[in-house]
């Protein structure tokens, strides 16, 4: 009678099965350590196998939850998450949410992976709203004839006003760069310097013409391309995240905290 | 040679671990069906983990992916596929695509989920493009105005002449509902030919349509029933709506996937 296996293959066989359950299984029990024990994927191993789906992969990390890695894929100079399953014969092109808080990971992994360097911002020219001495605040890129740059302008004032140490500094950008009304209204603001004048174009009304010849907001303009902002508002944090979109004056806080 | 275990014990030993803990490493895992032996997501769960981000849990079932279970959904109207994971702590909205054949999975799942009962769409009135009595039947919306339709009609004639099996039943469709548009969907239908239809593509003049047929307004009120709103649309023997133009080889492999298709009579 001839046995299945040569002795050392089975020990070998033996030795595979036993050292993953091991770590799996306490995994499971809430030991998070040890995933990349016995899965390994190298940023070259994945160019490999996603090779025909996307290219340009930057870097791989573990994924948001276990049996998931990350694979950051550069486009367009942003950087986005996608994630393969550890069988590798899975892409996933989609958003992983947690549930006991419905917190998106994935737009939380997107902002992070995307972050700018606040410190090459010239905010000579924002206007600032809060406190004018603040050491940390949100730069605003603001179309003051876009109705969420609207909203969120007041929920910046309700901010300010509940938090003295709150501080936005607001710089007028017009998102369509042919829209001429709009530029001159932004250059009445810089020119201007006011927070008054700030309100006055975000309430509609008539601003004076322009009292300056800045660059500021060609500037803004130039800065907005770098940074491959695409909608207004949108906020830069003094992290470098940079967030998109209208919110409460809660949630503004928050992001400052 | 000679092993130092005798075949019985190892045999004995190989069905233990395939028993006990090989499970969820074996590769495969749930393809086996020994995920859902540990893990289980019933509807109420699924219901109470979503809450009101969705509208409505169809279904529960393992995904291909080990791990995640399909929570088929319904929002706004459509049916489609979450995943959530088995430790029911997480869930992914998106696509999942298999790396082999480079398959949208998730996608594939809202067609055959968004089926509709094709047999609630006569074929009468329609300009069939191939064989009347072919097996495969593609019903197709067109406006005579849009160019991704006269282009899709180029693909259709392309595919009945290799596919004797295949035709598509054309049903001119003025998706804007506009006076003239519905007059030249009117005036094919009436004509009842190819020739009158890529005319109407082709934007030659096109004699009245004063035959009666009621087939364009049942059109539009098919498409309002089903939610087509895009044209080109096809709706395949299955009943999956597909929009868009797509190319002979994506069209044939969709209908290879028709796994409710009528068996070829021998």
């Amino acid at each position: 009678m001839k046995p299945f296996l040569p002795a050392c293959a089975l020990a070998a066989f033996l030795a595979l099965l036993l050292s993953a359950p091991a770590a799996a299984f306490q995994k499971e029990a809430g030991i998070t350590k040890d995933c990349a024990e016995c899965h390994k994927l190298t940023k070259e191993e994945a160019g490999k196998v996603l090779g025909r789906i996307v290219d340009n992969v930057v870097a791989v990390a573990p994924g948001p939850f276990q049996g998931f890695w990350e694979v950051d894929v550069a486009r367009n100079g942003k950087i986005y998450p996608f994630y393969i399953d550890y069988s590798l014969k899975y892409f996933f092109n989609g958003q992983f949410i947690r549930l006991s808080d419905m917190t998106n990971l994935t737009g939380l992994r997107f902002q992070d992976l995307n972050r700018v360097d606040v410190s090459t911002i010239p905010l000579k020219n924002a206007i600032v709203m809060g406190n004018k001495k603040a050491k940390k605040g949100i730069i605003v890129l603001s179309d003051p004839t876009c109705p969420y740059c609207v909203k969120l302008h007041a929920e910046m004032k309700k901010a300010v006003e509940k938090d003295p140490e709150a501080a936005f500094y607001v710089m007028p950008y017009p998102r369509n760069p042919n829209d001429k009304a709009t530029y001159r209204k932004c250059l009445a603001v810089v020119c201007g310097k006011s927070e008054k004048l700030l309100d006055d174009a975000y309430a509609g009304k008539e601003l004076p013409a322009p009292s300056c010849k800045s660059e500021a907001v060609n500037e803004t303009i130039k800065l907005a391309e770098r940074l491959k902002i695409e909608g207004t508002p949108t906020m830069i944090l003094p992290d470098g995240r940079m967030v998109s979109g209208s919110m409460g004056a809660e949630a503004l806080l928050a992001l400052l905290r | 040679m000679r092993s130092i275990f005798p075949a019985v014990p190892l045999a004995a030993l190989l069905l233990l671990f395939a028993v006990g803990e090989a499970h969820p490493f074996t590769g495969d895992g749930c393809a086996s069906g020994a995920c859902t032996d540990c893990h289980s997501l019933t509807r109420d769960e699924a219901v109470k983990i979503l809450g009101s981000t969705v509208d409505n849990v169809l279904s529960v079932k393992p995904s291909p992916v080990n791990g995640l279970w399909e929570v088929a959904v319904e929002k706004a109207g459509r049916r489609l596929p979450l995943y959530v994971n088995f430790s029911k702590e997480y869930v992914i909205t998106g696509q999942i695509l298999q790396m082999s054949t480079k398959k949208n999975l998730t996608e594939s799942r809202i067609l055959s989920m968004n089926r509709i009962d094709v047999s609630q769409i006569p074929l009468s009135g329609a300009i069939v493009v191939g064989k009347k009595d072919a097996r495969r039947r593609i019903i197709v919306f067109d406006d005579p105005n849009c160019p991704h339709c006269a282009k899709l009609h180029e693909t259709t004639k392309e595919i009945v002449a290799k596919n004797p099996d295949v035709a598509f039943f054309v049903r001119p469709f003025p998706r804007n509902n506009d006076r003239p548009t519905h007059e030249k969907a009117l005036s094919i239908v009436c004509a009842g030919t190819i020739r009158a239809l890529e005319d109407g593509f082709a934007g030659k003049p096109l004699p009245k349509g004063e035959c009666g047929s009621k087939a364009v307004d049942e059109s539009i009120r098919i498409a309002q029933r089903f939610n087509i709103r895009l044209t080109p649309t096809m709706i395949f023997p299955d009943g999956r709506v597909v929009p868009g133009a797509l190319g002979a080889d994506a069209i044939l492999s969709l209908l290879d996937e028709d796994a409710d298709a009528p068996q070829p009579k021998k």
